[in-house]
């Protein structure tokens, strides 16, 4: 069980050049310290995570610097704005006091919200990067990034869609167009 | 790592594995060790446990920086690994560096334990 499920993180988390690499001689080396304890597993987890890093997903220019930053700038300000008040009720008491209460959206939809906020966190987090390697995930990213945009201006933040639109500007490379597989022309 | 001309290094220039580059480092001054042998020799040595994904990920990140290198399958699917001739040089600058300043803080340690 365990050693099955080390065999699938090793092949999803890897990076195929590594695997390529070292994964026959990593995987002999398992067989040496099996049983795995969970602690291994844990490790060669932060080592798939550590390869992905040094070879895929560290930015290697300032336009990819500035996309992981809009990203992680994003999902801040979208974990926020569930928390800033949206509205506030006042009810005057009989004694003369002034009871005023903040309506969050976080306050209002306790329950959703959780899960939005996974959500949102997962497409800020996820979206940029298959934008930069298939149409779809292009389309997807510029869905998400409108509709938030669109979303945001019923509501009184505007640092929430300006940052939007900075993600949206840095994680888009204009180099996409150009990477993009040509199509063929029609004989 | 090494300023050739005035013998500087850098520690902070073993990367983000520091601890384990330099456990991995001392192994194979030793003799040239595959993976799993690295492991147990570290373990013997100075009672650290090194993970499987530490373990390569310090791997790959001195085979990069040219430190060491992996010699030819001597058996199966174990390939071992080896100092570089840079590596040598770096690694023995490393250990001088690291001798004095061990001389130093321990005599330093002497004068402070006299005085009280």
């Amino acid at each position: 069980m365990v050693e099955r499920l080390t065999r699938w993180l090793i092949q999803t988390l890897y990076p195929a050049a590594w695997q390529e690499r070292y994964g026959q001689e990593f995987e002999a080396l398992l067989e040496n310290v099996s049983p795995l304890s969970l602690a291994t597993v844990w490790d060669i987890v932060r080592g798939g995570l550590d390869a992905r890093w040094r070879t895929e997903w560290r930015p290697r220019n300032i336009r990819q610097w500035l996309a992981l930053l809009a990203s992680s700038w994003a999902v801040g300000a979208g974990g926020l704005f569930w928390f800033v008040p949206t509205s506030q009720s006042c009810t005057a008491s009989t004694t003369g006091l002034t009871h005023c209460v903040s309506t969050t959206v976080a306050g209002s939809m306790a329950g959703p919200v959780a899960a939005s906020l996974a959500l949102l966190s997962i497409a800020f987090g996820v979206l940029p990067y298959l934008a930069r390697r298939s149409t779809v995930g292009l389309w997807a990213w510029g869905g998400l990034v409108l509709g938030f945009f669109v979303l945001s201006f019923g509501i009184d933040i505007w640092w929430l869609p300006a940052g939007v639109l900075a993600v949206a500007a840095a994680s888009c490379p204009p180099r996409f167009r150009e990477e993009a597989p040509a199509r063929a022309e029609p004989r | 790592m090494v300023d050739a001309g005035r013998g500087i290094v850098n520690p902070e220039d073993m990367g983000r594995f520091s601890g384990p580059a330099l456990l991995i480092l001392t192994s194979l001054a030793g003799e040239p060790r595959h993976g799993y042998a690295i492991m147990e020799d570290v373990r013997a040595v100075a009672g650290v446990r090194i993970g499987p994904g530490t373990l390569y990920g310090a791997l790959a990140r001195l085979e990069e920086q040219g430190l060491i290198r992996a010699l030819p399958e001597a058996s199966g699917r174990r390939r071992p690994y080896a100092l570089t001739a840079s590596g040598r040089e770096a690694f023995t600058a490393y250990c001088e560096w690291s001798r004095r300043l061990s001389e130093l803080g321990l005599s330093r340690l002497k004068e402070l334990n006299l005085a009280w």
